[in-house]
């Protein structure tokens, strides 16, 4: 399912096409809290130092058909990105390892970003949105594609993120509940929401 | 020191319940480990070698008495009734139980504090100097900066899944009692001359793997450009650090490949699009931080001079725990106590709660409340009237906390090593035991020595830097050590360097005498042993260490 932020409105629910989200990972066990407790001994031999990075994304569609991928998307002329525009809305597709900043002066008629999250834990979508929103002015949809757990969306809608296709696993009503987990924010973010360290709230903070 | 307001209060509250409900989805099945791992380390749990661990939050290391309370009380309630101060001015408690988590944090957000990312691969609690504010060397306390910057980095939502762990530290002082400079970023902060407050901002820097000093990439960068300055630094490293190896993923990694003139380039081409932006600092916010770290309300004993004169005399253990212990203060009659919390048969860094509370007590009633943890993992009441001095060394004595040891052998940093962590190598508490006895009759005619102990590569005990390390390594599955030489952070910094082959514990003890006693031999006019180590080079120190028994051979011969 779609998790869509829009401005001024309650989040909401849409649903998605298979292949446009990540589909659900077989259940977790039950973790024995007897065994957590009694901690994990020694743990050196499951370091595993090299970290897969993703080849592939994970999703390669949404509701208005294929994504493009970036290369793909630069390689087109203008007159191919016209037709192209012609069959429907345009999303794009966004690997952790794409340079956003190649968008630039690229971006007309693309109706939606689909950044790929390869795994929750790859931090590098946050600047990715960041980007597309404060630097390159993207005012389409940017939606966080793959591995997309309700415990990051609250993140990922300050970085500019207004769409999460959620993976199947996920529960709608607590992303709702998620995306409001804090009251106030410390820093500056690419949400434009009103922050504590920001000029013209001092004396709102001295009150406080 | 900053006091919550109802916003920062807020903000603590939303985050120990949205940990809760976090554990509850993992304990129900709803969060896989994977799933659940780096939000329990964001929130300092760890799950160790005998059971989960709780890593408290000490922004730079100050304390107020009620909240060392707090922390005595944690440790007593879900603990075993102690606490470990860490290298990075934090507090672990080893041996807490995973469902009872959301109720430490509950615990702990009432007396304005949190664990909030002392762990996981994000920006890490700030730390400073342990005198800051009350050091005579300092040009700018840098606890307002700090403090500015634990705020924009709490819940930092661009920058909580870095490519590694992210450590911040501030100088503002001659001599760097932060050892910034072996940090991912560093700040110097100094005056420039118009009064205005400035930073030379230093990247790169750590220990661990790869061991390296930070670079300066930007001098005289304006105060109210630091978060501004800092993201672009971090969006840099979080778009271009390595992912694909854990062990090249800091942002050491990068500077090295790029070279810190490049990286400096790539952050500077991303600073102008943000400086003088919307996150730039409001321009009294400095004003408005550094008035709660303003000076407390100091008296003038001017009469007692004498007094301390004639107990000194009096009672050389009293003297020796002053010249030790007390570092002077910029108020003439004040001075920065330090409490060892290095006794011997005790691991480096433990307080018991009862401890805690009984330094809260002499905090109340000798030092305005307040108590800093060092990253020596000692305790600091940094503004104790000297006509206190006695009185407060006899309340500690009685404490069993008035080992007169600050700064000399027996001063071990140490991390928890084999005996907790689960990464370790090797143990390190029963090796800074065995150094303790080898090296506590002569510490005093040794003078200043700092002797760092890690269990493993990670460095938490700080072995690049210490004028000895000492570093656990795997040989076979058997615990070895491995001596460094020649590590320091205080007016310069300098990693130190491998000497000799990997040796079992027992030896170490020993060759760690080997080393002392080169040096009291060699030694020159007062010269401390590290001075000795630049003057005489590492290898006469590693002959002396270790061809011994050659030399002993060549003799007889």
């Amino acid at each position: 399912m779609l998790l869509k932020i829009v401005k001024g409105q309650e989040a909401h629910i849409l649903p998605l096409p298979k292949g446009a989200f990540r589909s659900a990972p077989p259940p977790n066990p039950l973790p024995d809290m007897a065994i957590v407790n009694a901690g994990q001994g020694d743990v050196r031999s499951f370091i595993r130092p090299n970290v897969k990075q993703p080849e592939a994304p994970s999703v390669s569609i949404w509701e208005h058909g294929p994504l493009i991928c970036l290369d793909q998307w630069l390689e087109f002329s203008p007159f191919e990105r016209d037709q192209r525009l012609t069959l429907g809305p345009i999303g794009l597709n966004l690997m952790p390892t794409d340079d956003p900043m190649r968008l630039k002066g690229a971006l007309a008629g693309v109706a939606m970003i689909a950044v790929e999250f390869a795994k929750f834990s790859d931090g590098r979508g946050y600047s990715i949105a960041t980007l597309l929103r404060t630097r390159l002015g993207f005012s389409g949809e940017v939606r966080a594609v793959g591995d997309v757990l309700i415990d990051q969306i609250f993140a990922m809608a300050r970085c500019g993120f207004d769409g999460f296709a959620l993976r199947g696993d996920q529960d709608g009503v607590w992303a709702k509940t998620a995306l409001k987990c804090f009251p106030a924010v410390y820093q500056w973010g690419a949400d434009g929401r009103a922050f504590v360290l920001a000029d013209g709230v001092l004396p709102h903070r001295v009150a406080a | 020191m900053y006091l919550y307001n109802a916003i920062d209060q807020s903000i603590v509250d939303a985050r120990v319940r949205q940990f809760a409900d976090q554990t509850g989805r993992y304990v129900q099945g709803y969060l896989s480990e994977d799933e659940f791992k780096p939000l329990r380390l964001q929130n300092g749990v760890y799950i160790e070698r005998h059971s989960p661990l709780l890593r408290v939050a000490i922004p730079y290391g100050l304390l107020s008495s009620q909240q060392l309370r707090m922390l005595a009380t944690i440790g007593r309630r879900y603990d075993r009734g102690f606490g470990h101060f860490t290298t990075r001015q934090n507090i672990q408690f080893n041996w807490v139980k995973l469902e009872q988590i959301p109720e430490i944090l509950a615990d702990l957000a009432r007396v304005h504090m949190h664990a909030i990312q002392t762990s996981g691969s994000c920006i890490r609690n700030v730390t400073t100097d342990h005198f800051a504010g009350v050091a005579p060397d300092e040009r700018v306390d840098p606890r307002p900066l700090a403090e500015l910057m634990r705020q924009w980095s709490t819940l930092n939502p661009e920058f909580a899944f870095l490519p590694r762990k992210f450590k911040v530290a501030f100088n503002g002082a001659a001599e760097d009692r932060a050892a910034s400079e072996v940090h991912d970023l560093a700040f110097d902060v100094y005056r420039d001359e118009a009064g205005e407050v400035r930073l030379t901002v230093k990247v790169g820097g750590g220990q661990g793997r790869t061991p390296r000093i930070a670079q300066v990439i930007k001098s005289g960068l304006h105060w109210r450009d630091m978060l501004t300055y800092t993201e672009a630094i971090l969006r840099t490293y979080n778009r271009w650090g390595r992912r694909d190896n854990i062990y090249k993923a800091r942002i050491k990694i990068l500077v090295d490949a790029l070279g810190a003139k490049t990286f400096g380039e790539e952050v500077e081409a991303e600073f102008i699009h943000l400086q003088g932006g919307p996150a730039t600092l409001p321009a009294a916010e400095l004003d408005r931080m550094t008035a709660f770290f303003a000076p407390p309300p100091y008296q003038s004993h001017a009469a007692s001079d004498h007094d301390e004169a004639s107990q000194r005399i009096a009672d050389p253990r009293f003297n020796a725990w002053v010249k030790r212990n007390v570092a002077k203060h910029k108020h003439p009659h004040y001075g920065a106590v330090t409490i060892s919390l290095k006794p011997q048969g005790q691991a480096p860094g433990d307080a018991t709660s009862d401890q805690m509370d009984a330094i809260a007590q002499l905090a109340d009633l000798y030092s305005f409340g307040q108590i800093r943890v060092s990253h020596h993992q000692n305790l600091i009441l940094a503004d104790v009237a000297r006509a206190d001095l006695w009185a407060l060394w006899q309340a500690l004595g009685e404490l069993g906390l008035a080992e007169a040891n600050v700064g000399l052998a027996t001063d071990i940093i140490c991390c928890p090593g084999g005996d907790y962590c689960a990464l370790a190598n090797a143990k390190s508490i029963p090796v800074a035991a065995a150094v303790q006895d080898r090296l506590a009759a002569k510490e005093r005619d040794i003078g200043t020595l700092a002797i760092k102990i890690s269990g493993c590569i990670n460095a938490c005990g700080h072995h690049h830097v210490g004028h000895i390390g000492i570093l656990g390594v795997d040989k076979n599955d058997e615990e070895w050590y491995q001596i460094l030489l020649g590590g320091r952070t205080d007016t310069k910094t300098s990693l130190g360097q491998i000497i000799g082959k990997a040796i079992p514990r027992e030896q170490v003890a020993p060759t760690l005498e080997r080393l002392t006693d080169f040096y009291l031999n060699k030694r020159q006019n007062g010269e401390t042993f590290i001075d000795a180590v630049e003057r005489l080079g590492k290898s006469a120190f590693h002959d002396a260490a270790f061809n011994h028994d050659l030399d002993h051979e060549q003799q007889v011969i």
